[in-house]
């Protein structure tokens, strides 16, 4: 009995120190808020097996009396720790269903009975250690071991589901281990004169001496005759004490092992948090690279539409343009464009996207009605589809197409504050716009007002330029023709005054200066000619405008002609400065013809730099008389040149002196499309 | 008192504790109906009476095992005329009947307040007279310790004291179901708690200060008694003397903390939900105090002659 005390002690004590052992490990895992408890409760459980020990061992006779005090104590406050340790189990690590909170009131009066029933028993003649050790038994060690039990075993179900199979066998087995410590701990009891303790065994075993009063021929309820040591003994063999250390053995082994587990499991957790971690941050880059992959291409279109626009093409290709970008970067499967009419009554379609197709609507008027468009026209305010809109909302969104939009959003195109038009995208299957390409879309729509501002600029500016052009004509006109022409009239008169008055060689001369005249006349009129044709053909090539239009004044002239040009490629000079490069020529040219009296002219085309800038730097060289240029200074001609090239941000440089011809160098500023192009990534 | 005999206490216990639950709910009831609308009111009690239902169904069943032929119960209510016992039971079946009426009208027809109201005070006067039978089936002659109108008081006194502490635990529990649910009418709960503990706290206190008057009165006449009467008060003062302080202790500090619970709602702003731990203790202690009582009741008795 000694040595079974011994052991039953220390494996309460193995199971207390492997507790501790864990709870001073680091990290958090399910069991280990409440493994202080379970701790205390191994610690105390064993102290309370060795004072058995000292009881049984009879060596310490002496202190029986403390001894037995001590041995009460020890058993309440171990039963109070288990019931603790349980219900930290059952409770803590999940949650228990919201119905349970009724429990406590439906046990309410279970509870109080038994505990009344409880006090009755400490009255009877029997010593008070048996009621004390019965009723710890029953009301902490019982209730402790089945809710700790039961607290194991909703772990086992938690873990299946969790598909931690090895946890939840280690929980299952520590479940059934509380539960038989239930039983052998907190059911079995000695035997005592009431129920549900054994009557019978009482009798027959312990105090006899309560027999002798008032003795009742003995009851058995139940298991109550089976649940008594002497019982146990009888039908087992062993003693209680053998089953008690047992139950302690293994109720150790299997929460030490469900510890180790959870240990094992922390750490893969860790491992998992790590991996995922890891995940997070390799996706959050590639969503960095792709932000910033759509952004650069998003900003490469503007800065291509933008490029567009100061290249002043016309507006209807940056229309067709923009649309056919607005459909590829933000996959949608319809892109509109409309525009209020001239009455600002009707809202037409002006260019559309659909099927990898972008077009015009040019022959026929297509009226857009859509409500949704119309009030966001009518409000001026963006309007983007949530999802579970009325597909009726969508009709009228997609034209060409038989197909029903199921997604749209809308942008209304506002120039210097009047809403002319609006911008439109739709998709066909139920994928909702974002914010992010509500904003993309917004800054196509100001691209589109843009290309609209700059197409109407642009035509004001060709008919300032029409006009510009007529007053020269009229002036050239006036300057050569209408004066060949006055001229020509008074020879006329004089030459028919001088046929009448048969002065034949007086006639002669006259006819002869009316001749040089009519030549000179011939030769601004054709000069005229090839300079419209020149300016108003450059769809050609500039390069072959240009050799085309000095072959022409060589032939008409008979002025030896030199054109080199040594520019790979186009000029990429904005069209304004291409129109002011051939007229500087033109200009350049009829004052050689007029004035220089010269037999050759070279004209040189290169590309320079200058301050990190491109330069278009064109060299018209004659042979001719050359002019003192202090005379000249505010020469009309010349004046007019100057101006062309500073209208486009370029200068002109004239050098001449009397007898060594003429050297006028004109610099044109080039567009900065090189160094876009190294940026830009091609979005086809 | 061997284990069959405690089927007595049981059945006693318990079905005073439904009639005084019912009688406390009632007049809550009653005077909520100036705060609450009727139909709040009978939403925050409805669950109420069904564990009141439920509690008198197991003092019923448990009145079974005290009798050595269970199904043959149904005889005892053949002699209503004239024994006591067979009344009881008659009132306690017309008082569980008319509790059913009532759970049904609560939960299905609530909008029937009239006859629920009236159904409800019917029931409640049954009750008491259920507790009459119960009291004069010990007034006899033959038995000293209990043939006096201290029986009958006492018996009301439990009842009403354990209805009122049973009813404060069962808004507290309810309440915390409630909450735990996320029901829509956690605030009316806490309201209507706030409303009625007060007068809950002084019904139990003055309940158990009455119940305190009744034993000293219940001494000073075993006291003054013959043999017999000395005899059982010897009892009561020496060997069950563990008890009988236990019990008187346990009605003290169970009403005092309450009242230090209650007091700590009121003025320190105590949530509803917080009194759920002493609420519970003081109801267990209660119920505890009162079930040793009912022990004593019986343990103490000698019956004169054979």
């Amino acid at each position: 009995m000694i040595l079974l005390n011994f052991l039953y002690g220390l494996a309460f004590e193995g199971l207390g120190l492997a507790a501790y052992l864990q709870l001073r490990r680091e990290g958090d895992f399910p069991l280990k808020k409440e493994l202080p408890w379970l701790a205390a409760f191994g610690f105390v459980g064993g102290a309370a097996g060795w004072v058995d020990m000292f009881l049984a061992s009879e060596s310490l006779v002496e202190f029986d009396e403390i001894l037995n005090i001590l041995r009460v104590v020890l058993h309440i406050l171990t039963g109070l720790l288990l019931l603790r340790f349980g219900w930290g189990i059952l409770n803590n690590l999940n949650p228990l269903p919201a119905w349970s909170i009724f429990i406590p009131g439906v046990l309410i009066v279970p509870i109080a009975f038994v505990i009344t029933y409880a006090s009755t028993t400490f009255i009877t003649p029997s010593p008070i250690e048996i009621p004390i050790e019965i009723w710890t038994r029953y009301l902490l060690y019982l209730p402790g071991s089945l809710l700790a039990g039961v607290g194991f075993l909703r772990q086992w179900n938690v873990q299946r589901k969790n598909k931690l199979y090895d946890v939840a066998r280690l929980m299952l087995g520590a479940g059934l281990a509380f539960l038989f410590e239930a039983v052998v701990v907190g059911l079995i009891v000695p035997a005592a004169p009431y129920g549900p303790a054994s009557y019978y065994n009482y009798d027959r075993v312990v105090h006899n001496a309560f027999v002798g009063e008032n003795f009742i021929e003995p009851q058995n309820y139940g298991l109550s005759s089976w649940l008594d040591y002497q019982s146990v003994l009888n039908t087992t063999g062993l003693p209680i004490e053998i089953w008690r250390m047992f139950s302690a053995v293994i109720v150790t082994f299997f929460v030490v092992k469900a510890l180790d587990v959870f240990e094992a499991i922390r750490k893969r957790q860790i491992l998992m948090l790590q991996e995922e971690r890891d995940h997070a941050q390799h996706a959050a880059i590639e969503t960095q690279i792709l932000a910033r992959q759509t952004a650069e291409t998003w900003t490469n279109a503007l800065i291509n539409i933008s490029r567009r626009i100061a290249e002043l093409d016309h507006v209807d290709e940056i229309l067709i343009y923009i649309v056919d970008n607005v459909r590829q970067l933000l996959r949608t499967n319809f892109v509109g464009v409309a525009i209020m009419d001239q009455e600002n009554s009707v809202l037409e379609l002006k260019c559309y996207s659909k099927d990898e197709k972008t077009e015009l609507v040019a022959n026929a008027s297509v009226a857009v009605t859509n409500s949704q468009v119309q009030s966001a026209m009518r409000n001026s305010r963006s309007y983007r589809s949530q999802g579970g809109e009325s597909v009726e909302l969508f009709e009228g969104v997609c034209f060409f197409t038989d197909q029903q939009a199921r997604a749209i959003a809308i942008v209304p195109l506002r120039l210097e504050g009047t809403t002319i038009g609006a911008l439109w995208i739709a998709r066909f299957e139920e994928d909702q716009f974002s914010e992010t390409d509500m904003i993309w879309l917004e800054s196509m729509a100001d691209q589109v007002v843009i290309a609209i501002q700059h197409g109407l600029m642009t035509s004001q500016l060709q008919s300032l330029s029409i006009v510009e052009e007529r007053g020269r004509i009229a002036r050239e006109m006036h300057d050569g023709l209408a004066q060949v022409l006055g001229y020509m009239n008074l020879q006329v008169q004089t030459l028919g005054s001088l046929l009448k008055q048969g002065k034949s060689e007086q006639l002669q001369n006259e006819l002869k200066q009316m001749r040089q005249a009519i030549q000179v006349a011939d030769a601004d009129v054709r000069e005229n000619i090839l300079s419209l044709r020149t300016t108003l053909a450059q769809e050609k090539g500039m390069d072959a405008a240009m050799d085309e239009y000095l072959t022409e004044f060589g032939i008409q002239t008979g002025v030896e002609t030199k054109f080199s040009y040594l520019v790979e490629g186009n000029l990429n000079l904005a069209s304004l400065a291409e129109v002011q490069l051939v007229c500087i020529l033109q200009e350049a040219l009829t004052n050689v013809r007029k004035h220089a009296n010269a037999s050759c002219v070279a004209v040189t085309i290169t590309k320079e730099t200058h301050e990190n800038v491109d330069q278009i730097h064109m060299h018209v060289a004659d042979d001719g008389s050359g002019f003192v240029q202090a005379i000249f200074k505010h020469n009309f001609g010349l004046q007019t040149m100057r101006e062309r090239a500073e209208s486009v941000g370029g200068r002109l440089v004239v050098t001449s002196a009397e007898g060594d011809g003429t050297y006028i160098e004109c610099y044109l500023p080039c567009l900065q499309q090189e160094r876009l192009q190294k940026q830009s990534v091609v979005i086809h | 008192m061997n284990l069959r005999e405690w089927a007595l206490p049981v059945y006693t216990i318990l079905m005073q504790l439904a009639v005084g639950a019912l009688f406390v709910l009632w007049v809550i009831r009653f005077f909520a109906a100036s705060k609450f609308s009727p139909l709040e009111i009978q939403q925050v009690i409805r669950n109420q009476i069904l564990v009141i239902i439920f509690t008198a169904g197991v003092a019923m069943v448990g009145a079974h095992f005290h009798l050595s032929k269970p199904f043959h119960s149904f005889m005892a209510m053949l002699n209503f005329k004239s024994s006591w016992l067979s009344r009881e039971i008659v009132f306690s079946l017309i008082f569980i009947l008319l509790m059913i009426g009532l759970l049904y009208l609560t939960y299905f027809e609530p909008h029937r307040r009239k006859l629920i109201t009236g159904l409800g005070w019917l029931a409640i006067l049954i009750g008491f007279v259920l507790i009459y039978c119960m009291a004069r089936i010990y007034l006899i002659p033959t038995q000293v310790a209990w043939n006096s109108t201290s029986v009958i008081i006492s018996f009301y006194l439990t009842a009403l004291t354990l209805g009122g502490m049973a009813i404060a635990c069962l808004m507290v529990l309810d309440l915390k179901f409630a909450e735990v649910q996320k029901a829509n009418d956690v605030e009316l709960r806490a309201e209507v708690i706030k409303y009625c503990f007060a007068g809950l706290t002084i019904l139990t206190t003055v309940m158990v200060i009455f119940s305190f008057v009744v034993v000293y009165f219940q001494i000073l006449l075993l006291s003054q008694g013959d043999v017999i009467a000395r005899t059982s008060l010897s009892l009561l003062v020496d060997l069950y003397m563990p008890l009988f302080v236990m019990r008187l202790t346990f009605l003290l500090y169970a009403s005092l903390s309450l009242g230090v619970a209650v007091y700590r709602m009121y003025k320190l702003r105590v949530t509803p939900q917080g009194m759920m731990m002493p609420v519970y203790l003081s109801c267990l202690m209660i119920l505890i105090g009162e079930i040793v009582g009912r022990f004593l009741f019986y343990a103490t008795h000698i019956r004169v002659g054979l």
